[in-house]
Parts: structure tokens; C-alpha cells; sequence
């Protein structure tokens, strides 16, 4: 597919190469501009997988927690084990950090069998999970009906299969927060 | 009633992923095109006739064809009786006056529908609610006696109809509808589901 773009209209791939590492440049500096750039690259763009691992990293940072788990949801789904590099941890550190344990040890004790190279970090991640420190739990950034309705947002239940059938950006995934302290 | 339906849609929504989690939303609207395939029935009743009450049976089912035309069969089937006005104009026989009030009884009929109008609403962003208009016609057999009592024959008939659908979860939902085949107008009320 990137070949026949590329014969296609080169300057499609060179348009969005461009635009990754001016969002690349600027997201330490301005991860607000960086994440408006990321949004522009479509997805059917060969690169869009970078710009799914890059906007984890955003969202993950400013603990924007639907959207980072609507990208997160949607990077696991749309590209097999493979093809996903360590960014795939952070969903496992960020449910660590609503306290989702189960889902943690779900998860770690997947990633063991397929990544076995990755086992003493995915151990800790899990021992983690049983313990309780300052900071360990997320800051409170949730899917709320109401206040999305009047800020005018539209809000619309979407199954769980049809996550990779739609683009990211309008991923929301509430996750409650099981941290009791 | 309307939450009965929208929990059965969460439940039938719900996957079997393990590492599913959280609840997915997705935060905009989108064109929604007419669905894949698509069932419906129904009970419809006659507001045309003064001499009989017609209540029909209704069924139909759908294709897309096109983003917002969908083509399918409608088929009905129908029980009649006299009226109060049909009572009374039977009542004339006796002075030897007779007349004859066409029964239908069943009908099959090719029916295509174009998608009119679309609306989506997330009411307080809790509860779902999509409406389409959607005008159609057909035409097709229509079997009907020739008299109340009297022997059937089979007519061809043209069928048009003003469909309303509101889905009150993702697939399901209810529909009103006015149609019309020869001689006859009937209202219409259902529950349909549509495949995508």
C-alpha cells in the first residue's frame, strides 16, 4: 500500500513526513501544537502508527485518560503484537494507575508468553499492582454525560469490536478509577 | 420499556475480548447510511374503508442498494369484518338491495425506499435516539374477495408508503408508518431491526 502511494503521489508521504517531525520537534516544547499536528495526518496514512504511539505518549502525559485509552485500545487492535513497539506498555502502566489490577495481571501475563525478552519489566509492573504509594493513582480526568453534552459534545456508545473501525481522535474509553487512596 | 431495550443492546454490544475494558464511546456524529439488511413487522389498520375494519399482519424485509435506497418485499395479510356502516348496508338486502364491498385478504408486494431525512439525538448524552423519514413504493399482487363472501381474485396493485423508524438502541427499535395499496390506506406500528 505505501508503495502504490508512493508512486501514486509522492509528496503524500512527504507531506506527512514533514508534519510527523514538526510534531516530533515540538512535542517536548509544545505538546499542544504537537498533538493538532498529529491529528491532521489521516489514517490511512502509512505513518499513522507513529502518530498513534506519539499521541499515547501526549495524552498519556497530560492524563487525559479517555482519549489516551481510546488510542491505546485502538493501536492494540489495529496492529498485531508485532508490529507494536514498547509503547503498548504504557495502557498496562496507565490501568496500574487506576488501580485496575486485574486487568494488569491480565494483561502482563499475556505479554510474558509473546514478549518473553520484556518479562523482569512486566513483573515488576505486576508487583506494582499490589502495592500502594503516593502518586500511584491517576488524576481524576473522566467521560462525564452531562458536562460532555453541554460543552456540546455528542457522546455515542460504540462496541468494543468496532474500536479499530473508527479513527482515534473521536475515541473516548471511560475507565474507572479503582484507586481508594 | 426504553431502557429494557437499551440495556439488551449494551448486553448483545458487550465483547467477548478479554482485554476489552472501559466504556467506549464515540464522540461525534457521523452520516449514517441505511442498514445492510433489515426486518420489520407490524400491525397496521385500515383509515381508508367505511364498510370494514381491516387489521393486517405486516412484514417486510429490506436490502441496501445504494448509501440511502434500499429495495425488499412487503407482504401483508389481513382480517376484516363489518363495520358498523357495512352492518347497515348489509341490512339492505333485505329490501333486496345488494351490494358489494371488495374484501382484501392478503398481499405481496415489491417495495423500495429512499432515506429522506436522518436525525441523531444523544438525549442529555444518555440515551440514544436515532429517527429516519423514509418515503417508499412497490407494486405487486394484491388478493382480495370480490365480496365479503364472495370468491378472491388476485390484483394488481401499487403500494406506497411514508415510513417513520426510531432506533432506541444500536439495531432495534420501533417504526409508524402510513402506506397505501388499491382502495385502502392503513396506519401502521412495528418493531424493526436492522443488520449492518
Amino acid at each position: 500500500m505505501c508503495f502504490i502511494a508512493l508512486i501514486c503521489n509522492p509528496e503524500f508521504i512527504f507531506a506527512s513526513t514533514n508534519l510527523i517531525e514538526e510534531a516530533l520537534s515540538l512535542e517536548s516544547k509544545n505538546p499542544e501544537a504537537a498533538e493538532n499536528l498529529f491529528l491532521k495526518i489521516e489514517r490511512t496514512d502509512p505513518q499513522f502508527k507513529i502518530v498513534v504511539e506519539e499521541l499515547q505518549k501526549i495524552f498519556y502525559r497530560e492524563g487525559n485518560w479517555p482519549r489516551f485509552f481510546g488510542y491505546a485500545q485502538y493501536y492494540r487492535k489495529r496492529w498485531p503484537i508485532a508490529e507494536r513497539n514498547q509503547t503498548q506498555f504504557l495502557e498496562v502502566i496507565a490501568l496500574l494507575r487506576h488501580c485496575q489490577n486485574e486487568l494488569v495481571s491480565r494483561f502482563v501475563d499475556a505479554y510474558k508468553k509473546e514478549l518473553p525478552r520484556y518479562a523482569d519489566k512486566l513483573n515488576q509492573i505486576k508487583s506494582l499492582s499490589n502495592t500502594r504509594f503516593k502518586g500511584k493513582g491517576a488524576s481524576e480526568k473522566s467521560v462525564k454525560s452531562i458536562q460532555n453534552h453541554f460543552e456540546g459534545q455528542s457522546l455515542w456508545p460504540l462496541p468494543s469490536d468496532k474500536i479499530a473501525e473508527v479513527n482515534p481522535k473521536n475515541l473516548r474509553i471511560a475507565v474507572e478509577n479503582q484507586c481508594s487512596f | 420499556m426504553i431502557y429494557s431495550l437499551l440495556l439488551a443492546a449494551q448486553l448483545l454490544g458487550q465483547s467477548s475480548d478479554p482485554f476489552d475494558y472501559g466504556n467506549v464511546y464515540l464522540a461525534e456524529t457521523r452520516d449514517r447510511e441505511l442498514p445492510r439488511f433489515h426486518l420489520g413487522v407490524g400491525y397496521a389498520f385500515n383509515i381508508s374503508n367505511s364498510y370494514l375494519n381491516l387489521d393486517s399482519l405486516t412484514g417486510t424485509a429490506q436490502v441496501r442498494v445504494w448509501k440511502y435506497v434500499s429495495t425488499g418485499l412487503f407482504g401483508q395479510v389481513t382480517q376484516s369484518e363489518l363495520s358498523a356502516a357495512g352492518s347497515q348496508l348489509r341490512q339492505l338486502e333485505k329490501v333486496d338491495l345488494h351490494a358489494q364491498i371488495p374484501t382484501p385478504r392478503w398481499g405481496l408486494f415489491s417495495l423500495s425506499y429512499l432515506q429522506f431525512m436522518l436525525g441523531r439525538w444523544n438525549v442529555l448524552n444518555l440515551m440514544p435516539l436515532e429517527s429516519e423519514l423514509l418515503f417508499g413504493g412497490g407494486a405487486g399482487v394484491l388478493n382480495r374477495g370480490k365480496d365479503t363472501n364472495g370468491p378472491t381474485e388476485n390484483k394488481f396493485s401499487y403500494l406506497w408508503s411514508v415510513e417513520h423508524r426510531f432506533l432506541f438502541c444500536e439495531r432495534a427499535g420501533i417504526f409508524v408508518s402510513l402506506f397505501g395499496v388499491l382502495h385502502s390506506t392503513y396506519l401502521q406500528s412495528g418493531i424493526h431491526i436492522r443488520f449492518d
